[in-house]
């Protein structure tokens, strides 16, 4: 009795000892890939699992674990799993600095010999490719690349009296007066999205600047110049300039992203700085997705009078999967399987891949404000990444915040610029 | 065992026997205390120790959280922490949401459960109502606010309903506005449970205590002040201990909210006007990557809330039947 209730108390407890330290291996012959993407309207969602259904159907004992997160927490939930040495097995990003990080630290495949299989690689047009590209090595495919520029609700500009883009900074401030004249709120921002505003004021310092000197690149890694020379004080300078002209929709300051879709979208406001998947997001973001398609149209980013950037000269981002370090080579074969004619050419039909990365696919697209964009790549003399993706998110944030704290008038042009060149000689340091 | 049934059998037992039995009892027994102590111990070692440890050590290097630790900064981290004056302004955001939660959170709670002590018709259903707020998630509480808060939300038309030529305010997106924002959605979220706990103190305190300061002649204030107040003091004190700590870890709310923004322009730059030690921490680890100094900012956090504990002990400890600190 005794020896009995004893071992009933110890057996209990040792039983829940090791119960805390012992896991059970799980067995199994079938293959489970995760895959997390940041690609949320409701189209592109629909896109990416379709295609993961044909390739579970041709692929026997494949499994494919979708996760959508929202594009603001993606980097957030990807270094997350990074950082904690659990790759997920296909995950969605932007390539360049951010991509380069985990590369670095090994957490990512290199894919290099699997694209040169077969002549994979030369489907893909070069640039879009090149973002997936560190030091030769290529780790990831893209799926869609393209500018940005200005979105623009051709009804309302009408209405003002505004029929063609604005060609030139003065035009485009010309326009914006025009539409506050007009009683039409001119932009839409969401000034919680930080990214936005990066975007603007890059674009502003490639046009002050020239090529060369307005290489992020070189000026972060090669330190080739400081990021508080003149062209970038001057780029600052000339958003304080359009804030002055307070042409942002009310509250602006606190929107989130999804708020600057859903009032360019809903005719809140004429115009919209953004990538080139507003096409998309916009109308979607609409009450009415049908009529938005119609209303909405894309303008390159003005030129500037004077400025040493060479005139067509474009910036912007690409999107595209990459494979984790543990991840299967079924993982790899998805993204062969993806991009494969007949597979990518759905993903086009489908409008998600605009603009397309695959050689002679934009032959399929009719679609007026993606030809826009397409065009636009297609004869842009210089190309630059977002400095945000492309210089690493430590970096990537600064730039963010201080361009956001200057659209939202609560910064100079000379203060971002003394901040930017800080975080970037404290990201030379590390 | 053994020493129990010897002595039940009525056994002669030598004093050596008995020691060896009772050493086979002791380690027996302790022996099972140990077993039963090992699983939480080994969580609270796994799961809590050496996370704190693993933070100290990663705030001494400069480590974007990939790859080797190899870049030792030392106290560089701390040192870049008191010059950073977006950090000193999300401080100063936590410790204004402490006290909205110590100064507004508390009395509204008790002066809610004061209320409601009363008989009444439908008092279940105000207690009900009032505990509410606590039950939602604080990722659903953040999105209902953050529409009610809008440019165009219910706020604005309530307030416009009310006073006349009130022009609506972007009550997120405006400096001068986000954190009274901010503040009074932690009250409305979390006086719910404090409120609860009062109403069981309150339940606690004797009829008789409040019936003899009556016959002795007490008005209403005094029988408050003097008799009830100091009979519900160490609930209060409780409270105000949670409510503290529970705004210096604040996060979700926050980051629902405004992600720690809108930027306001300060001596040393723009930063986040909501911007609380959680949201900062949280931005600087996994948005920049900058984890070492991220940790750093932790290290803070935690000894923070350490400090604040140790130094609030007494309080807690304080027992109005002895009239001093045990």
């Amino acid at each position: 009795m005794d020896n009995g209730r004893l071992f009933g108390t110890k057996s209990v407890a040792l039983a829940a000892a090791l119960a805390t330290t012992v896991a059970l291996p799980a067995f199994g012959q079938d293959v489970t890939i995760t895959l997390w993407h940041h690609f949320t309207p409701d189209i592109e969602k629909a896109a990416i699992e379709a295609a993961a259904l044909r390739f579970q159907e041709a692929n026997p004992g494949v499994t494919i674990e979708i996760t959508v997160v929202g594009s603001s927490d993606m980097a957030a939930k990807t270094s997350a799993a990074m950082q904690a040495n659990e790759p997920p097995d296909i995950f969605s990003g932007w390539g360049g600095g951010g991509l380069a990080a985990f590369a670095d630290a090994g957490l990512v495949q290199d894919i290099t010999d699997a694209v040169m299989l077969d002549g994979w690689g030369d489907r893909f047009v070069a640039g879009p490719l090149a973002l997936y590209t560190l030091d030769g090595r290529i780790f990831g495919v893209p799926l869609r690349a393209g500018a940005w520029g200005l979105w623009v609700d051709k009804e309302l500009t009408a209405s003002a009296g505004i029929d063609d883009c604005p060609a030139t900074w003065s035009d485009f401030l010309a326009d914006v007066q025009t539409l506050k004249d007009a009683g039409i709120v001119p932009m839409a921002l969401g000034g919680q999205a930080q990214f936005v505003s990066a975007g603007f004021y890059q674009y502003l310092a490639m046009r002050v600047a020239s090529w060369e000197q307005a290489s992020g690149t070189a000026r972060l890694v090669d330190r080739t110049g400081s990021f508080a020379d003149e062209p970038f004080v001057r780029a600052g300078d000339m958003i304080a300039e359009l804030v002055a002209l307070e042409p942002f929709q009310p509250g602006y300051q606190g929107a989130p992203y999804d708020q600057q879709l859903s009032v360019a979208g809903n005719g809140g406001a004429a115009m919209s700085f953004d990538g080139w998947w507003g096409g998309v997001w916009i109308p979607d973001a609409s009450t009415d997705p049908e009529a938005a398609r119609a209303r909405i149209g894309f303008c390159p980013f003005p030129e500037l009078e004077g400025g040493a950037g060479v005139p067509g000269t474009t910036m912007g981002s690409g999107n595209g999967f990459s494979v984790g370090r543990d991840a299967p080579p079924e993982a790899v074969e998805f993204l062969r399987f993806l991009t494969s004619d007949a597979e990518y050419n759905l993903l086009v039909e489908a409008r998600f891949a605009m603009p397309p990365v695959i050689v002679g696919s934009e032959a399929l697209i009719t679609d007026p404000n993606a030809l826009a964009v397409i065009e636009l790549g297609a004869t842009t003399p210089h190309f630059a990444q977002e400095w945000n993706q492309a210089l690493g998110p430590m970096f990537g944030t600064v730039i963010k915040e201080q361009a956001a704290a200057l659209t939202t008038g609560v910064t100079t042009g000379e203060a971002a610029a003394l901040a930017i060149e800080e975080a970037a000689l404290r990201a030379a340091a590390q | 065992m053994g020493e129990t049934s010897a002595r039940q059998t009525g056994t002669p037992v030598s004093p050596k026997h008995r020691t060896a039995a009772r050493k086979r009892w002791l380690s027996d027994k302790t022996l099972t205390i140990f077993a039963f102590l090992l699983p939480p111990i080994a969580i609270y070692v796994w799961l809590v120790l050496l996370p704190v440890a693993q933070s100290a050590l990663f705030s001494l290097y400069n480590w974007n959280g990939l790859g080797p630790l190899d870049n030792f900064n030392g106290l560089g981290n701390y040192a870049r922490l008191w010059s950073d004056l977006a950090f000193q302004g999300s401080v100063f955001n936590t410790a204004l949401i402490a006290a909205a939660a110590a100064f507004v959170e508390i009395p509204l709670a008790l002066g809610l459960a004061l209320l409601l002590r009363r008989k009444f018709r439908g008092r279940n259903l105000f207690r009900a109502i009032y505990f509410l707020p606590f039950v939602l998630s604080e990722v659903i509480a953040g999105i209902v606010w953050t529409f009610l808060f809008r440019l165009d939300g219910l706020i604005n038309h309530l307030i416009g309903g009310v006073v006349p030529g009130y022009t609506p305010l972007a009550w997120l997106g405006d400096g001068d506005t986000v954190m009274i924002a901010l503040c009074w959605t932690v009250v409305w979220k979390y006086f719910g449970i404090y409120m609860i706990l009062f109403t069981a103190a309150l339940q606690n305190i004797p009829d008789e205590v409040e019936d003899a300061a009556r016959v002795d002649g007490a008005t209403a204030w005094q029988q408050l002040r003097y008799v009830t107040l100091p009979l519900v003091g160490t609930t209060t004190r409780l409270t105000i201990f949670l409510t503290v700590l529970g705004a210096i870890q604040l996060f979700d709310l926050v980051w629902i909210m405004t992600e720690g923004g809108p930027l306001v322009a300060t001596s040393g730059g723009p930063m986040g006007g909501s911007e609380t030690m959680g949201t900062q921490l949280y931005k600087t680890a996994f948005r920049s990557f900058d984890l070492g100094y991220g940790s750093a900012m932790a290290i803070v956090l935690f000894a923070v809330c350490i400090v604040f504990s140790i130094l609030y002990q007494p309080a807690l400890r304080y027992d109005p039947t002895r009239g001093r600190p045990k």
